[in-house]
């Protein structure tokens, strides 16, 4: 991206289930010296928490929140955590990122939200990117026995499969196929320390804008092209309901206070359905995009970005929903905001190369 | 930080931001409170569809009055919602054919 080079830190939430090796990897990860200033928050269960034990041998700094299960309480304890952080310039000037470990047990969505409270916080960092470990050898049953096991693959903008190659493992194309019936937009990689590496470092990786790549058609929008609708795929079905991802593409430029009256309606009705919203929207015709990022009910300061991630300068949504229809929230969209350039596209997973057929033209 | 310096009120939420703060300052044609009243006339066209309207208060709270003229002031656009459902008794679902079909006819000249 071009334009000025965003101030605040940048913060990696590693999400993962008991047992998926979110020590073992972030440990080898910050002997790498290119994660020497990473300020690692742990939330843990126990009061001494064994996590930060492990990770403090690695010698980098780290906060112990050791009060208790993220999912529950340590929700305040990870926001008042952050704050402090927030507000010790010292501490600040020593560290090029942060990376929140939370809890096994616990759903991601909290810890995006103490992030995504507007004020002092957000003020001096910003989300990068959550990622969530998935082991290769108990995801199937986890899967089935866990509702948290969803959760953290539904907010995950990048998963990392562990363990893969043990005795008992799943192969890695069964732990896509699983995860892609949770959540069809986030890519899935094997783990190890140059890759969580490699993400920590990745400018981008929370956007939708690799996503959109993968689903929007190649080359600059046309404008005024009307109202195309591309159907989404198979949608995946699992015991939990039906998820499906797709893409809102706007030629022109969104109203925001249409946009905010829509989706503040969305959330308030179907918010438990909507599990991830993300994308980039320009509020005025020709400026600068907006980024837009909500985790089931919890919304993310609005910001502006100086300048588009790349050249097609097209405003878009992605959307991963649960039970509904997408054609549905389509038009919805436009009857709350009135614009006929909308275009939907969509598809099961972001394959390489991968466009899904358009279906209809109006 | 562009979030902060155009919030019409004291509630630091995602949703009281102004677009002119949301996009940085790009969107300079219209003032704050230009861009208020322009929520609100739509936040009160939806209502209108369960019986209910809303109006601006002071630049930072919503008045929701629903048809028997219980009044209810919320101060964040996301709590107007469920004051509605309280005052209407039900609730506006955006991805009810109903909703789109009346809101498409609000919107022809």
């Amino acid at each position: 991206m071009s334009g000025v080079r965003d101030p605040r830190l940048p913060v990696l939430i590693l999400s993962g289930f008991l047992g998926s090796g979110k020590t073992t990897l972030l440990r080898a990860a910050l002997q790498r010296s290119d994660l020497r200033r990473t300020l690692v928050i742990v939330n843990e269960v126990a009061d001494q928490g064994v996590d930060d034990r492990l990770l403090a041998t690695s010698g980098e700094p780290v906060r112990l929140l050791g009060n208790g299960c993220l999912c529950c309480s340590a929700d305040d304890g990870l926001g008042r955590s952050l704050l402090r952080i927030a507000e010790d310039e010292a501490l600040l000037r020593s560290v090029d990122r942060i990376v929140i470990e939370t809890s096994g047990l616990a759903d991601p969505a909290p810890a995006f939200a103490a992030l995504a409270r507007a004020g002092r916080v957000s003020a001096r960092m910003r989300l990068h990117a959550i990622v969530t470990l998935v082991d290769a050898m108990h995801a199937g049953a986890q899967a089935g026995e866990s509702p948290e096991f969803a959760l953290q693959l539904q907010a995950a903008d990048q998963v990392l499969v562990s363990k893969l190659g043990l005795p008992g493992a799943a192969p890695l194309a069964a732990v896509r196929e699983l995860v892609e019936g949770i959540n069809p937009v986030a890519p899935v990689a094997a783990a190890d320390a140059a890759t969580l590496a490699a993400l920590v470092h990745r400018e981008g990786s929370s956007r939708a804008d690799r996503i959109a790549a993968d689903w929007l058609p190649a080359g600059p929008a046309q404008a005024n092209a009307g109202h195309r609708i591309r159907l989404p795929g198979t949608p995946s079905r699992r015991h939990d309901g039906d998820v499906r991802s797709f893409c809102l593409e706007f030629d022109q430029g969104v109203d925001w206070n249409a946009l905010s009256v829509w989706l503040s309606l969305m959330l308030h009705v179907h918010g438990n359905r909507l599990l991830r919203i993300k994308g980039f929207v320009a509020v005025e015709q020709g400026s600068a995009p907006v980024v837009i990022h909500c985790v089931r009910h919890v919304v993310h300061f609005p910001e502006h970005l100086a300048d588009w991630p790349d050249e097609r300068r097209t405003s878009y949504l992605v959307f991963i929903v649960r039970d509904l229809e997408p054609e549905q929230v389509l038009r919805s969209f436009l009857a709350f905001t009135g614009r006929p350039g909308a275009r939907m596209a969509g598809g099961p997973a972001p394959a390489p190369h991968h466009h899904p057929t358009e279906a209809a033209t109006a | 930080m562009c979030g902060l310096c155009g919030l019409w009120g004291n509630v630091a939420h995602w949703s009281s931001a102004s677009s002119r703060a949301v996009s940085g300052g790009a969107a300079g044609g219209l003032n704050p409170l230009r861009e208020r009243a322009l929520q609100v006339r739509l936040l009160d066209r939806v209502a209108g569809l369960a019986g209910a309207q809303v109006e601006d208060w002071a630049g930072s709270s919503w008045i929701v009055r629903g048809a028997s003229g219980a009044t209810e002031i919320v101060d964040a656009l996301p709590l107007v919602w469920p004051a509605l459902e309280r005052l209407a008794g039900k609730p506006i679902d955006p991805l009810s054919d109903a909703v789109i079909e009346r809101l498409w006819q609000r919107q022809q000249p």
